[in-house]
């Protein structure tokens, strides 16, 4: 298969498995996003993909090509790096065309590629400047124009925007993306920051203790969070114990209706066990008309929104988000409702109770 | 040295100089008597330092000076024709003048690599190593040198060409691997990879990247070594003479042997290298273009 196939790969670095029988695909033009939270093995990761650092075991095949014992020079892949690692002593022209000239390109190729790269990146100008001389956001670029240059097969990037200030962050990112794109090169992008992660990638694998914890899209990692890892990962979600009952959910001491009204009901759905019930703050719904159950604790502005945090009746360990309009929002005792639940079980995903047809989708356990 | 002693700390810690703030602009305080007493020190230190060097210059242009005059009663520059005049003499500053390079550069060829290691690879024994290079020089080396002249003996090395590149070398390694290794430990990583990355091999990678990032720290190095390859006296004498008597060997029968202008002009000759080299690290390494390059962010 062409693209990036990682298969069963390890690592233990120090007496400790930093990669953990890590199996990976991206198909060519996508981009990837490896993320977790810091320590998971995601530079480990590319470093290996990279070739600077040789795995334990398993395989990594670009383009059908087995490239796992491969020095880093001998890989079609380019890297940027977390501090871009511009050689300080060249200048901006000099650090992009280091990688052609020692492909033994004319002089007049040379300049030309470099040319067009600069103009891509949008440093036409600074091409005789030394890196010292750039800021953040332009050493960046030269960085990514460097690795661009050598139209390589696979292109990795570890953390690129972690050293600039938020506003550039988010303009960089967008740039980058629309580059990727426009060269359609399979790319592999490592960020602990999961709002970078969701905007641009194609897919996502989501790490944690040097295991891969779900991979796909950002819509299905939202949506149905596979492991409580991910659940807790990406956005807001509120995790209690509940189990299910005739009117819906029992939260604490009080039943909360969920979507659809005989859950109970519902083919395929355990009763009498406890589940974990996972809640995303917009699929509360919070009235004050009906028989409370829960209690409003605190409400905090967030500009168009509101959000709301609640005290279930008969459960003071845990407090559920809810998102609410700004206009007259609902104080003190209030009931609640769900358009939507996750209901795992030791870590993994089993059921999403939503007003679909069905309303209870089985999901396989892994 | 003070100059050497900057330099050296501007060559081992690249980023620093870019990251200090720059200094408040300076403000004119009071007399106080500290502030006295720290100018008459410095007065104190400077004659202290500067008074033999000028008594050194006047001797070398004078003419007559007797005792208890404060200058020489008259003037002359004889004696730097004169100098040249002694057979003895000139070859001894052709001597000096040929082994001081040489010895610098096997002392880089043989260093370098090692520094290298030391700075990039988890040594066995590095500690021990660089503790051991330091303490080699910290005492003095005549018994060292003794020891050594035992060895040369039955190696028959005495008197050669390269018993004396050997015991002069031997000055050197410190400056050569301390300082090249520190330098070469500052290159961080990622600027290797990232070359390796675009296709390099590891030899090429050391060429055009760790090697010109380096390049500070190693031309301070070899001053340092040149210097101390050129003011070697000690272990020159006891291995080299006859057949090699360099500058500060002969220094030694020059005070005894010749009239006091014949050692000042000589001695004068013996530390225009250093003032040279001392003011070409002053334009290359504080102020030049490597010191640019090192502003890393
Ligand atoms: N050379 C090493 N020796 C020992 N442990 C290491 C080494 N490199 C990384 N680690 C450990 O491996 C884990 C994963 O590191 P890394 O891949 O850098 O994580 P991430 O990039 O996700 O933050 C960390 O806990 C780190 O401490
Ligand atoms: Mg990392």
């Amino acid at each position: 298969m062409d693209g990036l196939v990682i298969e069963h790969l390890n690592k233990t670095l120090g007496n400790r498995l930093v990669v953990d029988d890590l199996s990976l695909r991206v198909a060519p033009g996508d981009l990837v996003c490896l993320l977790g939270p810091s320590g998971c093995g995601k530079t480990t990761t590319l470093r290996m993909i990279g070739g600077f650092l040789q795995s334990d075991s398993g395989t990594i095949t670009i383009n059908g090509v087995d490239v796992t014992t491969l020095p880093p020079e001998r890989r079609p892949t380019a890297m940027v790096f977390q501090n871009y690692a511009l050689w300080p002593h060249m200048t901006v022209f000099k650090n992009i065309a280091y990688g052609l000239r020692l492909r033994k390109l004319g002089r007049a190729v040379v300049e030309e590629r470099v040319a067009a790269m600069l103009a891509l990146v949008n440093l036409t100008e600074k091409r005789d400047r030394h890196p010292a001389e750039l800021s953040g956001g332009e050493q960046q670029r030269v960085a990514l124009a460097r690795a661009l240059v050598l139209e390589p097969d696979l292109l990795l990037l570890d953390e690129p925007l972690s050293n600039l200030d938020a506003k550039l962050r988010v303009g960089v990112r967008e740039e980058i993306r629309e580059i990727q794109q426009r060269l359609q090169i399979a790319t592999v992008f490592v960020t602990h920051d999961q709002d970078e992660a969701l905007t641009i990638s194609d897919r996502i694998a989501v790490m944690s203790g040097g295991r891969i914890e779900q991979y796909d899209d950002a819509d299905g990692l939202y949506r149905l969070p596979q492991t409580a890892f991910v659940a807790g990962f990406i956005g807001a979600m509120s995790t209690v114990a509940g189990r299910v009952v005739d009117a819906g959910l029992l939260l604490g001491t009080s039943p909360v209706p969920v979507a659809c009204a005989a859950l109970g009901e519902m083919p395929g759905i355990e009763r009498g066990v406890e589940w974990s019930v996972g809640i995303r703050p917009e699929d509360v719904r919070v009235d004050t008309g009906g028989s409370p159950t829960a209690t409003v604790l605190k409400e905090v502005p967030h500009g168009h929104f509101k959000e709301l945090l609640l005290r279930l009746d008969g459960d003071d360990a845990t407090v559920i988000r809810a998102y609410v309009g700004t206009e007259h929002p609902p104080t003190g005792r209030v009931a609640l409702s769900l358009a939507r639940a996750l209901l795992y079980r030791d870590g993994h995903l089993v059921h999403e109770v939503a007003p679909l047809r069905p309303a209870v989708t089985a999901l396989a356990a892994p | 040295m003070s100059a050497v002693r900057a330099a050296v700390e501007t060559a081992t810690a690249p980023a620093a100089g870019a990251r200090s703030a720059p200094a408040p602009a300076r403000r004119r305080r009071p007399l106080t008597p500290g502030r006295v007493a720290v100018g008459v020190g410095m007065a104190v230190l400077a004659v202290f330092i500067f008074g033999p060097l000028l008594w050194l210059m006047l001797w070398a242009f004078a003419g007559v000076w007797h005792y208890p005059a404060l200058v020489p009663q008259s003037w002359s520059l004889s004696w730097w024709r004169e100098i040249f005049h002694y057979p003895q003499l000139v070859r001894s500053v052709g001597l000096s003048f040929t082994f001081a390079p040489i010895v610098t550069l096997v002392s880089a060829v043989v260093c370098l690599p090692a520094a290298y290691a030391l700075a990039r690879f988890p040594v066995p024994g590095r500690r021990t190593l660089l503790v051991v290079l330091f303490a080699s020089n910290a005492f003095p080396k005549i018994g060292l040198y003794i020891t050594i002249a035992g060895l040369f003996y039955a190696l028959h090395l005495m008197g050669t060409f390269f018993g004396v590149v050997l015991i002069q070398l031997l000055g050197t390694v410190v400056f050569m691997t301390w300082i090249p290794a520190a330098s070469f430990a500052s290159i961080p990583r990622a600027l290797e990879d990232a070359a390796r990355d675009v296709g390099a091999g590891r030899l090429r990678v050391f060429f055009t990247v760790t090697l010109p990032l380096a390049a500070p720290g190693i031309f301070v190095a070899m001053v340092l070594a040149f210097l101390a390859s050129f003011d070697e006296a000690q272990g020159t004498f006891l291995v080299g003479v006859p057949n090699y008597v360099t500058m500060p060997v002969q220094m030694y029968s020059l005070v005894s042997d010749y009239p006091p202008q014949a050692a000042a002009v000589f001695a004068v000759l013996l530390s225009i290298p250093s003032v040279a080299l001392m003011l070409l690290v002053r334009k290359h390494v504080l102020g030049g273009a490597l010191a640019r390059g090192f502003e890393l962010r």
